[in-house]
């Protein structure tokens, strides 16, 4: 056997990996030559370097994690690379939630009757829009009525036109008696 | 209601989590040393280390009694390593191989540590560790993880095979070039030994 094929064999040797037959080959010829023994010795040592090498330890619990991940139902670990992606999501959550709550706090399409019949002009009323709307009321508009008559005394009827506008019950109301 | 059966669905049968978990327990400090050692850094390692687990408890129930655990782990772990890993080369991974290896340069010019007093010294001991690892990192990830199996966790070239997924031939050829390669790099360190012996 020559150099050149004994050297290719050399790990494999190392690995007692070869046939007896080639075992015993390559150790008459290392025997005999420096230069194949030089890389032999070279080879042995890298390999025990590396079944030397400190076994790291994992800086978290990767059973535990494991299984926090599992019972989650993520469907991957968070890879550096997806904590941005993830971060955008979060954010994008977020802004939906509070235009969701917007709306439903701040209604748009409907309005409420009070702001409604306030805004109506006296003189552009249609009646019987306002007193639909304002009936849905009418117990506050009873007990707005009831103050009034603790403090000042019942004002007759024709009193209402005189009053100011702000103070003028709004048009609609049941104020028959 | 919804979220307690949306959340059933995701939990796996207690017994095939028990029994994983048990598998897993015994082998997870080498599973991490060689996603490690393959990867160079704990947060590459720990990532590929739990994406490795999670693939291999998804396809648990294929995996068969009697077989070795570990070996299939170790090849999710490889394979997942080459797919992704590589790809995204967030570090370099493999330097070129033409290119002289700059930490050994400088190694040249300095005085090289005797590593040969091994063990007793802790830090000489971490020292070598780290340049092991740099070398490792410089060989392509298919003869890197060849040694690492071999000398690292002590697998036979026919484990290996299974593992990589390659002939015996192929194994033989990446873990004696693997070697080569380091014995390059490493070279100022060998001749401290071999002067010493
Ligand atoms: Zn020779």
């Amino acid at each position: 056997m020559n150099c050149h094929r004994v050297q290719s064999l050399l790990s494999a040797y190392l690995d007692q990996e070869l046939s007896p037959e080639e075992w015993r080959l390559i150790r008459t010829h290392i025997y005999h030559c420096p230069a194949c023994a030089k890389n032999y010795e070279d080879l042995s040592s890298i390999k025990n370097h590396l079944g030397n090498l400190e076994p790291p330890t994992p800086q978290v619990d990767l059973v535990g994690q494991f299984l926090f991940h599992h019972f989650h139902g993520d469907s991957s670990f968070p890879t550096n690379s997806l904590v941005w992606g993830k971060r955008l999501a979060f954010s994008a959550a977020c802004v939906f939630l509070f235009l969701l709550t917007a709306f439903y706090l701040f209604p748009v399409e409907q309005g409420y009757p009070m702001v409604a019949s306030q805004e109506a002009s006296p003189f552009s009323i249609n009646p019987s829009t306002s007193y639909q709307l304002v009936s849905e009321h009418t117990g506050n508009a009873n007990l707005f009525l009831e103050e009034d008559e603790d403090k000042e005394g019942k004002m007759e009827e024709w009193e209402y036109y005189f009053l100011p506008d702000a103070e003028r019950p709004l048009s609609g109301f049941p104020v028959s008696r | 209601m919804l979220h307690t059966e949306i959340l059933s669905l995701v939990r796996p049968a207690p017994d095939t989590l028990e029994e994983f978990e048990k598998l897993v327990k015994t082998y997870e400090k080498s599973f991490y040393h060689f996603a490690y050692r393959l990867t160079g850094n704990h947060d590459d390692a720990q990532d590929l280390t739990q994406e490795g687990l999670l693939k291999a408890y998804r396809a648990f129930h294929r995996f068969k009694t009697g077989t070795a655990f570990d070996r299939w782990v170790y090849q999710i772990i490889y394979r997942l390593f080459i797919d992704q890993y590589r790809k995204k080369r967030r570090r370099p991974f493999v330097a070129s191989l033409d290119e002289s290896p700059p930490h050994l340069d400088q190694e040249k010019t300095k005085e090289v540590p005797d590593f040969s007093k091994l063990p007793e010294d802790f830090a000489l001991r971490q020292e070598l560790g780290e340049t092991i690892q740099k070398a490792l990192l410089r060989l392509p990830e298919e003869f890197r993880a060849a040694v690492i199996l071999c000398d690292v966790q002590g697998f036979s070239y026919e484990e290996i095979s299974n593992i990589l997924q390659c002939s015996l031939g192929t194994v033989r050829s990446r873990i004696h070039r693997g070697r080569r390669q380091l014995r390059e790099y490493l070279q100022p360190y060998l001749s401290v030994e071999r002067r010493k012996n």
